[in-house]
């Protein structure tokens, strides 16, 4: 059957095998790429609409898989247990269309981007996120996180023509709830 | 690295809001930019068009340049890692010009076709359209990894195009 719309590809490495997840309107599918085995079947999760966004990573201590679809829904799965870590539902078209994962100060951390330009970090459960970032002028057109001298940096791009960098530090409070300190560059 | 629509190549520190260098590329309708090392220097690749370019860094002079076999603009161009052995550029197409991949060696001759929709040679099946694409390392081999409308995954090595293996059918 062929699969026009909404096919995402990421590949990763999981206990030093490649992984490649796919992904389209349905769950996610991941196999071994040095095999072509397939991994179980992810916990198939709440009914989503077109995909949007997928992201994934095995570096940080949760290995995840998450996807966002056209009204900003967010599922997120454990990539070894394949349980669904988190659900998040909207009904805001492009209010999480870009994800990103990386791993701040041990902790595995969702990044979201809005096509109203604002930035939010999310738990790996989604049930809360920090105060949003205003992070362009209109709607964030990719994003991707890197080291900059081994600071994690988010880096978004905005349909405002402006490329981002974002510091990914994280201030803790005693309740253990963060929130990203918006330190940037706009340029 | 930026490049705007007038084809000003513009070199950016992450927290400076000056850039440091700025060079006219003399292209316009720059569809894809990326950054690499060839032989120690600094280059920026951008395709323009059909022809991909390459711009040294250091001097903002002209380079290098090469061709693709599209017939339209290559939209998006990849490089592979400086350290490593073999250095490639991937120029791509999207969708709706058929989806296909050039793998080009920094030299100026094409040296493999790559994952192309369209040359798939299975004859009497339809080629897949290529939809999304990764880079990935397969033992010891950095590899992309494309993903069909059939919903198969094929390996291609970054050095040659060439398929590593048979299609991979993903879980359904």
């Amino acid at each position: 059957m062929r699969t026009p719309y909404g096919v995402r590809l990421r590949c990763l490495t999981l206990g030093n095998r490649p992984v490649g997840i796919s992904a389209t309107p349905g769950p996610f599918a991941a196999l071994y790429l040095d095999d072509g085995s397939h991994l179980p079947p992810p916990d198939q999760g709440p009914q989503r609409a077109a995909l949007a966004g997928l992201a994934c990573d095995a570096s940080g201590p949760t290995k995840i898989v998450v996807l966002s679809d056209q009204w900003g829904s967010m599922i997120a799965w454990d990539l070894q247990t394949m349980r669904m870590l988190g659900h998040r539902p909207s009904k805001k078209p492009g209010s999480n269309a870009c994800l990103a994962v990386t791993a701040l100060e041990g902790r595995t951390t969702i990044l979201s981007a809005s096509r109203k330009g604002k930035l939010r970090r999310w738990e790996t459960n989604l049930t809360a996120h920090a105060a949003p970032i205003a992070a362009h002028n209109g709607p964030i057109t990719a994003i991707n996180t890197l080291d900059i001298d081994g600071r994690p940096t988010a880096v978004t791009v905005g349909a405002d023509g402006l490329t981002g960098s974002w510091t990914c530090t994280l201030a803790c409070a005693a309740d253990q709830s963060c929130a990203i300190l918006p330190w940037s560059t706009r340029y | 690295m930026t490049i705007d629509e007038r084809g000003l190549l513009q070199l950016w520190l992450p927290h400076q809001p000056e850039p440091v260098a700025s060079y006219p590329a003399g292209v316009g309708s720059v569809g894809g930019l990326a950054c690499t090392v060839v032989e120690q220097r600094p280059v920026a690749v951008l395709s323009s068009g059909g022809r991909v370019g390459l711009v040294d860094l250091l001097t903002g002079l002209p380079a290098d340049d090469t061709t693709t076999d599209f017939t339209q603009d290559a939209l998006h161009v990849a490089v592979s890692p400086p350290n490593t052995s073999t250095r490639s550029i991937i120029a791509v197409q999207d969708l709706s010009t058929e989806g296909r991949v050039n793998i080009l060696d920094l030299n100026p001759a094409p040296t493999g076709d790559g994952p192309t929709a369209g040359s798939d040679g299975r004859s009497g099946s339809k080629a897949p359209v290529y939809l999304d694409a990764d880079i990935v390392t397969v033992a010891g081999r950095q590899v992309i990894a494309v993903i069909g409308d059939d919903a198969t995954l094929r390996l291609h090595d970054v050095s040659d195009g060439r398929q590593s293996g048979p299609p991979l059918t993903a879980p359904p």
